[in-house]
């Protein structure tokens, strides 16, 4: 029996959801209790334990579906060394943190040689989706959707090296608007395997076939790329940066528009009754239901937050987290979980437990989208008049919202850890079928 | 989809990253945004304890504490700063830097306000969603 290459990378990936999990608790409580763990693991290490821990899950994850669907034309070894890479990359890492060696930028806070080992990953894999993706006729649209992800977190990656060379670590303005530039970019890319994971799902979860090789599903990935491209410019927009990257990020962000009414019609036709009831028992289904809602309201939010009069407002709160660790949380991750689990269990029922679970993981996820908007708010508020009280005081008054965040957080860890631990027994005692 | 349509777009979309890529890359650098040789150690101090996963520049950043680009206004002189970095507080630890190495990451916090930050106290917004100077 041909096993599946991706098994491996998920493993990987599941250990790494559980450890941003409990970390991000961690990180969590240095805002109800000032000093925590601060003499053995403070917010700046803890925060970026966490962050990183996120970007692999998510990262790892997502090739580890895509390469457990592309059954042909990879290369296995090329593959095992990108995972080698990566989780060496991942290992390392982390004890720079503890050992609090820095040096690098946010989200790859350990310095360029550790970053450098998850470039060479990507060129791997990007090598190996090359050659399946020219090996595959008739191509769907979820094949240029993993061909575009993997090749723009090659060069968004790189990209993100750009600080090294002298003449723009000595430019403020060019550093942050490049910086911005790659990692608002390398979302996109990542976001484009996932989108292509969702679709693959779809397919075989049936009922999609005809979305998938319809025009307009080729329109929304052409409009993604070119999002990808373009709308990063809404980062920057409170930099002393060049005026057309405003105006080009601002422009670009607001054909999220079409995505936004398409994706709220469609999310609407996913639940006629009669599917409802015969998808009820599917975890899958369920996962990508979560996914496309998350879709929503998150995509609602960015919109907002992508013009630049409310941007003047949001921008450096945690409005900008609510964003962030929604979309990670409630998209990326959802889809992700929809995928192993099919890998895993197929379309067999979800358990009682694990449908207690899956609802846990929503509402508490809500609950924390809501602290974090909360918390922005008050910032925003104190931005607004001024700053006229002290920082430490504004903080004071964010109080219950960090309080509501610490614990919905610490749910939230409870139930995708039970889910994701069950996904890992499984994956580790059981071959997934090629299907 | 044809598939010489679908190479078309790609191909395009592709050429138009790294196009914009080279435009920015060539931008000339204004003046106010270049740093010494001084303020340039500070921002390898910045990097190496990792200061932007509590504190922000221009709100990019960690939110634990506060917005270091205007820091004159929170912390007005060379010797608090010292005091505040090597002494930390309830919140934020202590870091052993030497007088030189807290000179040069004031230095480097200094010239984050060169080019004037953007906040709403001195920016408005505008009907069409943009924003203009006050
Ligand atoms: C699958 C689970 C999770 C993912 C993918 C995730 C992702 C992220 C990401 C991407 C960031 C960076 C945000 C930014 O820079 O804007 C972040 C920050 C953070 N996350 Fe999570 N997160 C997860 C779970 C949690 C949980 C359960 C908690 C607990 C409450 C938590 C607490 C935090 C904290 C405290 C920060 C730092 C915010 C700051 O700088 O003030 N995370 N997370």
């Amino acid at each position: 029996m041909q096993k599946s290459l991706g098994k491996l990378y998920l493993i990987f990936g599941l250990f790494c959801l559980i450890l941003t999990l409990f970390f991000g608790v961690m990180a969590a409580h240095s805002y109800i209790i000032p000093g925590f763990w601060k003499d053995l693991l403070g917010f700046q290490q803890l925060r970026p334990i966490h962050a990183s821990s996120a970007l692999f899950w998510i990262l790892v994850s997502a090739n580890g579906l895509v390469i457990h669907f592309q059954t042909k034309s990879r290369n296995k070894w090329i593959d095992n060394f990108a995972l080698a890479l990566l989780a060496i990359a991942y290992v390392s890492m982390i004890i720079a943190y503890v050992k609090q060696d820095f040096g690098g930028r946010e989200y790859w806070e350990a310095g360029w040689p550790f970053s450098s080992l998850v470039l060479a990953a990507f060129v791997l894999l990007f090598i190996n989706g090359l050659r399946f993706f020219i090996g595959t006729k008739p191509r769907k649209v979820y094949h240029w959707m993993w061909l575009s992800g993997s090749s723009f977190l090659v060069l968004c990656m790189a990209e993100n090296f750009l600080w090294l060379i002298p003449g723009i670590h000595a430019d403020t303005v060019k550093d942050l608007t490049l910086q911005w530039k790659a990692n608002g970019a390398f979302v996109g890319a990542w976001n484009q395997l996932i989108y292509g994971v969702s679709f693959q799902l779809m397919e075989k979860i049936g009922g999609k076939d005809a979305v998938v090789e319809s025009k307009t599903a080729y329109g929304m990935f052409f409009l993604g790329l070119f999002n990808l491209i373009f709308n990063w410019g809404h980062h920057v927009y409170l930099v002393p940066t060049y005026a057309y990257v405003k105006f080009i990020g601002y422009t670009v962000s607001m054909t999220e528009w079409i995505f936004f009414i398409r994706i709220f019609t469609d999310w609407k036709k996913s639940l006629p009754a009669e599917l409802f009831k015969l998808r009820k028992q599917e975890g899958t289904y369920w996962f990508l239901v979560a996914s496309e809602t998350w879709i929503m309201l998150n995509m609602g939010l960015a919109i907002l937050m992508s013009i630049p009069a409310i941007n003047l407002y949001t921008h450096g709160t945690h409005i900008t987290v609510a964003h962030s660790m929604g979309a990670t949380i409630g998209i990326n991750s959802m889809i992700l979980l929809g995928g192993i689990w099919f890998m895993a269990f197929g379309n067999k029922p979800m358990s009682k437990w694990n449908r207690f679970w899956f609802w846990l993981s929503q509402s508490s996820l809500l609950v924390l989208w809501l602290s974090l908007l909360m918390a922005g708010i008050i910032k925003s508020i104190w931005n607004s008049e001024g700053q006229k009280h002290a920082f430490a005081f504004m903080m004071q008054q964010s109080g219950i919202a960090f309080k509501l965040f610490a614990w919905s957080g610490s749910l939230l860890m409870l139930a995708l850890g039970a889910i994701g631990i069950q996904l890992l027994l499984k994956l580790i005692k059981t071959e997934p079928k090629l299907n | 989809m044809k598939a010489t349509h679908i190479h078309l777009i790609w191909g395009t979309l592709l050429i138009s990253w790294i196009v914009y890529l080279g435009v920015l890359l060539a931008e000339p650098v204004k003046s106010e945004s270049l740093l010494n040789q001084t303020e340039q150690q500070g921002k390898q101090l910045w990097q190496k304890h990792n200061c932007q996963s509590c504190h922000q520049l221009f709100g990019l950043g960690g939110y634990l504490g506060p917005d270091l680009t205007s820091i004159q206004n929170k912390i007005p002189n060379l010797d608090a700063f010292q005091i505040l970095v090597n002494t930390g507080n309830q919140t934020m630890p202590a870091y052993n830097l030497t007088p030189q190495e807290a000179d040069a990451l004031y230095q480097f916090l200094l010239a984050q306000n060169r080019p004037g930050p953007i906040t709403p106290l001195n920016h408005k917004a505008d009907l069409n969603g943009w924003i203009s100077k006050k």
